[in-house]
């Protein structure tokens, strides 16, 4: 056991030393935190000094820079202010257009002439005409100025223009804020709040040059100095808790120890790497992956990673939370997480089931195995669907966030990441079902002949096993329509990869459109479900709203109202701009949450009118004679006031306003409890919260609403009043023991689903009954294709992530080939025009929908201005203002009329006298028409974020001139279809196009470009020496010609190679013959005259006999070594070829070789990890040895060849199994012998010359396993 | 042939506990999901006097397991920087979990208690911490019945 563990730590010693590292990092700073905290905490006294003194010198700091850009802002207004007004010395458009360049955006810059009129400025005016007068400060000094609404950093200059007179530039900037708006639109501006966030203390500022420093010994107050050295606020900030700092300390302690902890199990993970590839057992590998990722969640989830460093709409819980799994799915992000470590454990089993189906040479189990095997995988299958289903019911219903009826093409983040979350969901499901499949399958397969057959059974099976599961659940989910095309589609992705021979990285995008189409049906199928359910919710909705809650709004309203410093401060100042001042006590209240009808109204110590704030509510009802009557000195609440010119009842209130326990006045502040009016109507967009659009599932509008009281109807919402019968239906429904049942109603032969909720209220019985129209139920194209755009966005970038890794895993630098020329110029020809035709529909709409509204402004303008005109004329001397006010009331339209830049009137006075929209005339409206000449103008407007369009006209009135303005933001002006739903059912369709175009243009261009990438391939294989193979021709026409003349001439060539080895040979051996008889020749020759020599001498009985005898022996001995040596040279010249030993990478010499039969009907599967193994070899002969065996495993009729390669003590193995026939057994013992084929054509000579090969590199070739279902070949070669 | 099938039943055998072990993962996620739903099962016989009370504890130790099983189906929540509207039972427990978190409850108490009609409230003060600022916020939290059961209908925070 130890010696494995040390083998283990050595394999990957660099992670588990970080790993162990990181443990101890995380144990020292769990010993050191706590040293820290309590050496900080007996040091507070000193550290509290040196943190306030950094606060002090930071905040100094933030304002002087604040004061360097209005300085720096002022110079260059006045210097361009100054040119323009040189060369024209009568004002006009130019300085118009320079104070409203864009980088002046959000100041407020006015030019004043010397008699103090306003001739030109921005949108965004900080009105300082009555400062100038005033002269508390000298020009250029910097200064805080306030409106009722905001304070601005100001600086007012003047302005000399030689010979053009003297002028006043005033610069501010905003700074503080006090309204506050729950809505996107609003834009926050406070220095307050930054600093308190900065410095995580509150801040308090009093923008006043008679502010004092605090007393309170508990906080710190710091002077704000003008330019001028003068003070001009008092900055007083509580000094920081030291509890707070321990713990924020504390906090910085865990969130680094969490970060640790999560890469240490990392590092773990790493190190352990290398030994889960060695675990042989698939299964096994598996559940090791899944425990580790598994861990890891936990891990995450106990540390709260990532949501403890990320806060925002990704973590808002309102926008998606489920309990599930103790809440590792309690945010969208969080649900990121999960769902991405789910993806990568599927991913995994996905990727080693695929291996394990498509390596699968076992026998078939028997046939109890198969049954249980299809039932148990088909009730995984569906069990596994049906959590899909269940995941997004709660992606719906847990969640605020409505898919279909965001307005925009584009999501908001959140919704943008749940989109994503449920794509990966469906993604993780379809990797499992198909996973599911093709295990099954593998199983219950016989042979490959029956395959398809069986396969066609096997989803006969699910889909028929999936009707009877859905029939034993009480509540199913989804629709049996999803689940069959569920079925259906998973089932065409298993066939495509278990049919098709290559394995494509394409397969994921598939799956990432079953993904998509699937998640959308069910998403779009929930959705009525919820809309369903919203009948439900507005019924509540309307039972909700009852005395006590508008009471409480109403004393939560007056309370913070009698406490706040901005109430106590207006009534003091004795101030004009009270209806600001109620406008801030409305924003801050609920009633500007819950958009109910309501005022805020000021009243002074005799409880005389000073002004209000109300939305929707007749000023005339403000103040309800209860509460001009209280003479009480506490809040006090009344609601038996109901006018009788009014449908329902006012419910108000009242509280003194008290400072140093003397009256200052009063604040009152009304509800209208309307039951007809649920919600507030025409309420501006720049005021609504978001509830109305985004929190209702389907729109009020649609719905019908009947309430009774003590069986009477009482109230109708809806333009349909209920026949009797219909009365009596929900009158006599049966209800549950929850008090409420559906119904169905049939009005005007249509089906309404209708909701009916009964309420006990003070003694009498209330039924509400909610029906919408079963048609308006939103199952439609335009939701799917909402959703649909957005994952299609995922799915192309998904394509070109894959397509840049197949790049980057070929040859590392793009190819243009002629598959790529064939694809661009498919999408280029499919996707240029539908690109046009979106954009050009796009912009005819938006442009039709701007005309729409235009034409509606400028129909509206000319009805107030003939109505005006027409009144006028027969009756001059009418009040312009009360003629206004009736235009108003008669045409219902809403407007405002300007004299000169002035606000003369308007239908909507208080936003303006509160301060919410300037009383000034837009500055680009005012110079258009006054100095341009225009008589009308268009021009799109802001208030906070909030755009509008806005019209105006020169009309003349009584013989003066006056500005007509109207808008859309008042003025709601219905559009048949808005741009958001063209561009999302434009760019929707086309994107699912585009999508289809894609895959289309793939196929095709595979399709078209596949003989000339057959034939290129051949060629290659051609170049290298390889004849042994045909290139499938199954095409038509001139391809099929080309291959047929291809494959004729690889055939003609093999045989002239035949023809020409044979002549070569014949060459060779004649040319041997004759050097081998001439070399042969040459020492015959000297032997043949020396034997002559020796018989002469023999014979003439020579004395010198014994001489020559010695002489012709030495003679014949040495030709016949010269004989010996000229047979040597000889077969020294017949040897093979010398092997060439190198160094060299066995990864990539198997790859070589392999490659050369891409093109051919083999699957060649390399299996090895990633070390890189060198070896001593011959390079060409291995790479010939490699192609042999291939060859030999597809002239034995095997379909896929798996090479291993892997390290086995001191010996590098490389295993090429296949799945051919196998070696009969008599064989077995001879097939390395020379001479040796069972093969027609066969030499007998590859094998024999692998193994000698394999022997002259010290390596060894044996056969390690055959049977009938294949052979394993095993070389093993030396570890260098 | 022998030991091919003893690798055959192995390998099913350690791929059914690994398909066991998912199956059970998702089971008693699901379970924990339930959990919220069990308890709203289950008859509430409180008064909504001790519901209001249990709040109270509740969100002064800052434990909204003290409560949860009062929440709605759909229960109205309007909390700051938050859209007011119906939320389902696991969005109000987190939301508010999440609020708490960052508003941490200094004291909380409610000043009125009402059970005078069907639909009983409780309002008070809640004072916070929030990253070292104090604050003070105003709570009204309404009961409705529901199937015999009493259950919070709405919960205000401003």
């Amino acid at each position: 056991m130890t010696g494995r563990l040390k083998h283990i730590v050595k394999e990957d010693k660099k992670y588990f030393f970080l790993f162990s590292l990181l443990l101890l990092i995380i144990f020292i700073l769990g010993i050191i935190s706590p040293v820290l905290v309590e050496k900080k905490r007996q040091n507070w006294e000193s550290e509290l000094k040196a943190i306030t003194t950094t606060i002090d010198g930071s905040v100094q700091s933030k304002i002087s820079d604040m004061e360097s850009e209005i300085l720096r802002l002022k110079s260059e207004v006045k210097s361009e202010v100054g040119k323009v007004l040189s060369q024209n010395k009568v004002p006009n458009g130019n300085l118009f257009d320079l104070l409203n360049k864009q980088n002046y955006a959000g100041n407020s810059i006015e030019i004043y002439d010397n008699s103090r009129e306003m001739i030109a400025w921005t949108p965004e005016t900080a009105p300082s005409g009555s400062r100038l007068l005033q002269l508390d400060y000298q020009p250029g000094e910097i200064h805080f100025c306030r409106t009722g609404l905001q304070t601005y950093l100001c600086v007012i200059d003047t302005l000399n223009i030689s010979g053009g007179g003297d002028y006043f530039l005033s610069v501010s900037i905003p700074v503080e804020k006090y309204y506050k708006l729950q809505n996107n639109y609003f834009r926050n501006v406070s220095l307050s709040e930054e600093l308190s966030q900065k410095f995580m203390t509150s801040f308090e500022i009093e923008y006043s040059p008679s502010a004092e420093f605090t007393k309170d010994g508990r906080k710190h107050s710091t002077e704000v100095k003008s330019n001028y050295g003068n003070r001009i606020a008092v900055i007083t900030f509580s000094k920081p808790s030291r509890d707070t700092n321990l713990a924020n300390l504390k906090e910085i302690f865990i969130d680094f120890q969490s970060v640790l902890a999560i890469i240490s199990i990392i590092c773990l993970a790493l190190g352990l790497r290398k030994n889960l590839k060695k675990i042989r057992q698939r299964t096994l590998r598996f559940a090791a992956v899944f425990l580790f990722f598994a861990v890891l969640r936990a891990l995450l989830f106990l540390l709260d990673i990532p949501s403890r460093f990320i806060e925002g709409p990704l973590t808002d819980a309102s926008n998606f939370a489920s309990a599930f799994g103790f809440g590792i799915v309690k945010s969208p992000l969080e649900f990121s997480v999960t769902i991405i470590i789910a993806l990568l454990v599927c991913l995994y089993l996905f990727e080693n089931v695929y291996k394990y189906v498509k390596t699968n040479n076992r026998k078939s189990p028997n046939n109890i195995i198969k049954i249980l095997a299809v039932l148990f995988g088909a009730a995984f299958y569906l069990i596994e669907l049906r959590g899909v289903g269940a995941s997004l019911k709660s992606i719906i219903f847990d969640s605020s966030l409505r898919y279909f009826k965001e307005p925009g093409l584009l999501p908001n983040l959140a919704s943008g990441l749940m989109q994503l979350n449920f794509l990966v969901l469906g993604l993780s499901s379809v990797m499992v079902s198909v996973s599911v499949i093709l295990f099954i399958f593998s199983l219950v397969a016989k042979e490959r002949k029956s395959l398809k057959s069986e396969f066609f059974t096997v989803f006969a099976i699910f889909q028929i096993l999936g009707i009877i599961y859905d029939l034993t659940q009480s509540e199913p989910q989804g629709t049996p329509l999803i689940r069959i095309i569920y079925i259906t589609l998973t089932f065409i992705a298993a066939y495509k990869i278990q049919f098709e021979e290559r394995r494509n990285l394409f397969n994921y995008i598939y799956f990432t459109l079953i993904s998509s189409i699937i998640t959308i049906s069910l998403l779009n199928y929930y959705n009525t479900q919820l809309e369903k359910e919203s009948l439900k919710t507005t019924a509540f909705e309307l039972t909700r709203t009852n005395d006590d809650w508008l009471e409480y709004l109403i004393r939560e309203a007056l309370f913070n109202a009698s406490t706040s410093p901005e109430t106590i401060r207006a009534l003091k100042s004795q101030q004009t701009d009270y209806e600001s001042a109620a406008f801030l006590i409305w924003s801050q209240s609920t009633l500007q949450r819950e958009e109910i009808s309501s005022s805020i109204t000021f009243l002074d110590r005799q409880k005389a009118f000073l002004g209000s704030f109300g939305i929707n509510i007749d000023p005339k009802y403000r103040i309800s004679p209860e509460v001009l009557d209280y003479q009480g000195e506490e809040l006090q609440i009344f609601n038996n006031y109901r006018p009788a010119a009014l449908q329902g009842k006012i419910v108000s209130g009242i509280v003194p306003v008290k400072e140093d326990n003397v009256l200052l006045g009063y604040v009152a502040a009304t509800v209208l409890f309307d039951p007809e009016r649920v919600r507030v109507e025409n309420l501006p967009g720049f005021l609504q919260s978001k509830q109305n659009k985004y929190n209702t599932a389907v729109n009020f509008d649609k719905l019908k609403v009947f309430v009774f009281t003590d069986n009477l109807l009482t109230n109708v919402y809806g333009d349909i009043i209920p026949a009797d019968w219909h009365i009596e239906n929900i009158i006599h429904a049966d209800l549950s023991e929850t008090n409420d049942t559906w119904i169905n109603l049939n009005i005007n032969k249509e089906n309404y689903i209708t909701y009916i909720l009964r309420e006990s209220e003070n003694n009498s019985s209330k039924i509400i009954a909610v029906s919408l129209k079963e048609k308006n139920l939103s199952w439609s194209l335009y939701n799917f294709f909402k959703v649909f755009f957005i994952h299609s966005i995922f799915i192309i970038s998904l394509l070109a992530f894959i397509f840049l890794f197949q790049l980057k895993g070929k040859n590392k630098e793009f190819r243009y080939t002629f598959r790529t020329q064939l694809l661009a110029a498919f999408l280029l020809i499919a996707l240029l025009p539908m690109i046009f035709l979106a954009f050009y529909n796009r912009t005819l709409t938006e442009e039709k929908n701007r005309d729409t509204i235009l034409f509606k402004l400028k129909q509206n303008a000319s009805d107030i201005e003939n109505y005006l005109k027409e009144h006028l004329l027969g009756n001059p001397s009418l009040s312009l203002r009360l003629l206004a006010t009736d235009a108003n009331r008669d045409l219902n339209i809403e407007f405002a009329l300007y004299n000169d830049k002035e606000l003369f009137y308007s239908s909507k006075e208080e936003f303006y006298s509160a301060g919410i929209i300037p009383p000034i005339l837009n500055p680009f409206v005012y110079d258009r028409l006054k100095h341009q000449g225009f008589k009308e103008y268009v021009t799109e407007e802001k208030i906070e974020n909030y755009p509008f369009i806005s019209f105006a006209s020169k009309i003349e009135l009584g013989g003066k001139e006056y500005i007509l303005k109207v808008n859309d933001i008042f003025n709601k002006i219905p559009l048949p279809v808005t741009s958001e739903e063209v561009d999302i059912f434009l760019f929707g369709s086309y994107f699912f196009a585009t999508i289809l175009v894609i895959i289309f243009s793939t196929v095709l261009a595979n399709r078209i470009s596949s003989p000339i990438r057959s034939l290129t391939k051949a060629t290659a294989s051609v170049a290298s020496g390889d004849f042994g193979f045909e290139v499938n021709n199954n095409q038509k026409g001139e391809i099929r010609d080309l291959i047929s003349g291809f494959n004729l001439m690889i055939k003609e060539l093999k045989r002239s190679q035949a023809e020409l080895a044979e002549m070569e040979r014949e060459t060779a051996w004649k040319e041997m013959a004759r050097q081998v008889a001439h070399e042969i020749k040459n020492p015959l020759t000297p032997m043949k005259l020396a034997v002559q020599q020796l018989i002469i001498a023999y014979k003439d009985k020579s004395p010198k006999l014994d001489m020559i005898f010695d002489k012709v022996s030495q003679t014949i001995i040495s030709q016949i070594e010269t004989l010996n040596n000229i047979a040597s040279e000889f077969s020294a010249f017949a040897r093979m070829p010398k092997i060439v030993v190198e160094h060299m990478e066995l990864n990539s010499v198997v790859e070589d070789a392999c490659n050369l039969f891409i093109e051919e009907n083999i699957r060649i599967e390399t299996e090895r990890d990633s070390e890189r193994y060198l070896i001593e070899a011959d390079k060409d002969q291995l790479k010939r040895t490699i192609i042999n065996l291939i060859r030999n495993s597809m002239q034995a009729g095997a379909d896929t060849v798996k090479i291993n390669i892997y390290k086995k003590g001191s010996k590098i193995n490389l295993e090429v199994n296949d799945n051919g026939r196998g070696i009969l057994q008599e064989h077995q013992g001879r097939v390395f012998e020379e001479n040796f084929t069972t093969k027609e054509k066969g030499m007998g000579l590859g094998l024999k010359l692998a193994k000698k090969f394999m022997e002259s590199i010290k390596g060894n070739i044996s056969v390690a396993e055959t049977s009938p279902r294949g052979t394993k070949i095993l070389l093993e070669f030396p570890y260098k | 042939m022998k030991k091919f099938f003893i690798n055959v039943k192995i390998r099913l055998f350690i791929l059914l506990n690994v398909l066991l072990i998912a199956l059970n993962a998702m089971l008693f996620a699901q379970f924990q999901q339930q959990k919220v739903q069990l308890k709203e099962q289950k008859p509430a016989l409180e008064i909504p006097k001790s519901i209001f009370g249990k709040i109270e504890e509740g969100i002064a130790v800052r434990d909204l397991d003290k409560f949860s099983k009062f929440f709605g189906a759909q229960t109205y929540l309007s909390i700051p920087n938050r859209n007011p509207g119906y939320y389902s039972s696991d969005q109000v427990f987190y939301i508010l979990q999440d609020y708490f978190r960052i508003f941490k409850p200094v004291s909380f108490r409610f000043l009125i208690i009402s059970e005078k009609s069907d639909n009983p409230y409780a309002s008070g003060y809640y004072k916070f911490e929030s990253k070292g600022i104090r604050g003070t916020a105003q709570v009204y939290i309404s009961l409705k019945q529901a199937g015999g059961n009493w259950k919070i209908s709405q919960i205000t925070i401003n």
